[in-house]
């Protein structure tokens, strides 16, 4: 592998911690993350080490949302106030209000159909993407198109503003 | 053809389709209006999808760290590499007593013989490197690199592929210790056990200033095997003197053994702080080996790469490689 490790680090490396900011939502520990899945690759040499890595990449993240929805569980106990507060105009023009917002709306859309459009959005084809997810290939752009159209709709329909600001 | 459904316009727009389904699609779209509609649409929809994930990116200004090389790599894996070795011993003690087997003629004796030549080959570990080139390269099925030592390469095979589930989260200012001193931070290796047991103590007293140790040690960075050369040798490489800073140990000379004239020095500043100074005798070759990483911990000065890794906070090695002219 290595050389070509290498260059998948390369081309891909930005990518996967992108695909894995939007599933845990910590950017360090999408890097932590992202540097464990290409520490597995380098001790297996996977043969297609790119699809490998997403696949790594997302069973780790599913590990690490069950873990962060157990301990939000407790911590949904402890707190007050409720969790879904409006932002406020300034907050709608906020990077992290707007990150947030999308952050939602990714929430919203199916397991799959968020998979599938995380896998697009990583530069991922359709033929390695339904590799991955186990879809056939021409049901890919089919899914695709509904995970678009939810994620904007429900974007959409999280605030008026928001879509001005758009 | 009947009108288009939204996966394949989807497909096709996302310049998936293949191309006789994308001239079927393209020759239906030229004659139906609706169709072309809401192709229209459905690409105004991707932009907007698009748009929106662009949003979800990482914060402004995060920076990503640098590969899990390249200038990875010293992780000792002892408890990893112990089991190999017993692996290989125990598949040569019983190489030894098949071959050693009793034929009808022989007496009682020579089993014996053959049980203590078994038991003292089994006792003995790490394996003497001998036996383990016998064994271990049976159990490979990568093939050897040519310039890679074939009990190095074997005993680090082994190490690798024994590991499934032991992984170290790399990150910069964060040391790996698996018993000794730690060497750096940014770095998964298999370091054969001969290589260690060869190597002195890093930053032990008296190992500075170019002597590297003497039992081969070898390095992988981003899967090339780096190996260790005196200063006189690494002179001849650069054909210049090897720059390094002065007053600090320095820990190993490695050289690129697939990249001419390339050298990298690694001295310790403090325990488990460690500077890298990668020298090339052509300027071009240390770029394109280095650029790989973009870390901030890294930093060129003239012909000069610069990576610094230790178990401080980011900010303090940062702090330490501006110090660095």
């Amino acid at each position: 592998m290595p050389d070509d490790l290498a260059d998948v680090y390369r081309t891909t490396y930005p990518a996967l911690v992108r695909f894995l900011y939007r599933k845990v939502w910590d950017a360090e520990r999408a890097e932590d993350l992202a540097q464990e899945a290409f520490s597995r690759a380098l001790a297996h040499r996977p043969e297609n080490p790119r699809g490998w890595l997403f696949v790594v990449a997302a069973n780790m993240a599913r590990d690490e949302a069950r873990k962060a929805a157990r301990e939000r569980r407790h911590l949904t106990l402890l707190a007050a106030e409720p969790q879904d507060q409006r932002p406020s105009p300034e907050e709608i023009l906020d990077d992290e209000a707007r990150r947030r917002r999308v952050r939602e709306a990714l929430d919203q859309l199916t397991p799959r159909d968020r998979e599938v459009l995380l896998l697009w959005d990583a530069g991922l084809s359709y033929d390695e993407i339904a590799a991955q997810t186990g879809l056939a290939r021409t049901a890919v752009g089919t899914t695709l198109a509904r995970a678009r159209r939810r994620l904007v709709e429900a974007y959409g329909s999280g605030s008026e503003d928001v879509r001005v600001a758009r | 053809m009947s009108h288009v459904d939204e996966g394949t316009l989807h497909a096709y727009l996302d310049g998936e389709l293949p191309a006789a389904e994308r001239a079927q699609l393209e020759a239906h779209i030229a004659d139906c209006v609706p169709c072309r509609e809401r192709l229209a649409e459905e690409r105004g929809l991707i932009e907007r999808a698009d748009r929106l994930l662009a949003l979800a990116d990482l914060p402004a200004g995060h920076t990503h760290r640098p590969a899990p090389a390249p200038v990875e790599s010293l992780r000792r894996r002892p408890r990893l590499v112990v089991p190999a070795a017993w692996a290989a011993s125990i598949a040569l003690a019983f190489l030894t007593g098949w071959l050693l087997r009793p034929t009808p003629q022989t007496t009682g004796n020579v089993v014996d013989e053959s049980k203590q030549i078994a038991a003292a080959v089994t006792a003995d570990s790490p394996v003497p490197a001998s036996s383990r080139d016998a064994v271990a390269p049976a159990t490979r099925s990568r093939a050897s690199a040519a310039h890679r030592q074939p009990a190095k390469a074997s005993g680090d095979s082994l190490a690798v592929e024994a590991e499934t589930s032991v992984v170290p989260v790399l990150k910069p200012g964060v040391v790996e210790n698996a018993g000794r001193p730690a060497l750096r931070g940014a770095a998964p290796a298999a370091i054969p056990p001969t290589t260690i047991a060869a190597r002195p103590a890093a930053g032990a007293p008296g190992y500075s200033q170019g002597q590297p140790a003497e039992g081969q040690l070898e390095r992988r960075v981003i899967g090339t095997t780096w190996t260790a050369i005196a200063a006189g040798p690494a002179r001849k490489v650069l054909g210049t003197d090897v720059a390094q800073i002065p007053g600090i140990p320095v820990r190993d000379i490695l050289q690129n053994p697939l990249v001419p004239g390339q050298v990298m020095v690694e001295q310790e500043v403090a325990e488990g702080t460690v500077v890298q100074l990668l020298q090339s005798a052509h300027l071009d070759t240390a770029m394109m080996a280095y650029s790989s990483g973009g870390s901030p911990l890294q930093k060129t000065v003239g012909r000069l790469q610069v990576r610094i890794s230790g178990p401080l906070a980011m900010d303090s090695l940062l702090k330490l490689l501006d110090l660095v002219r």
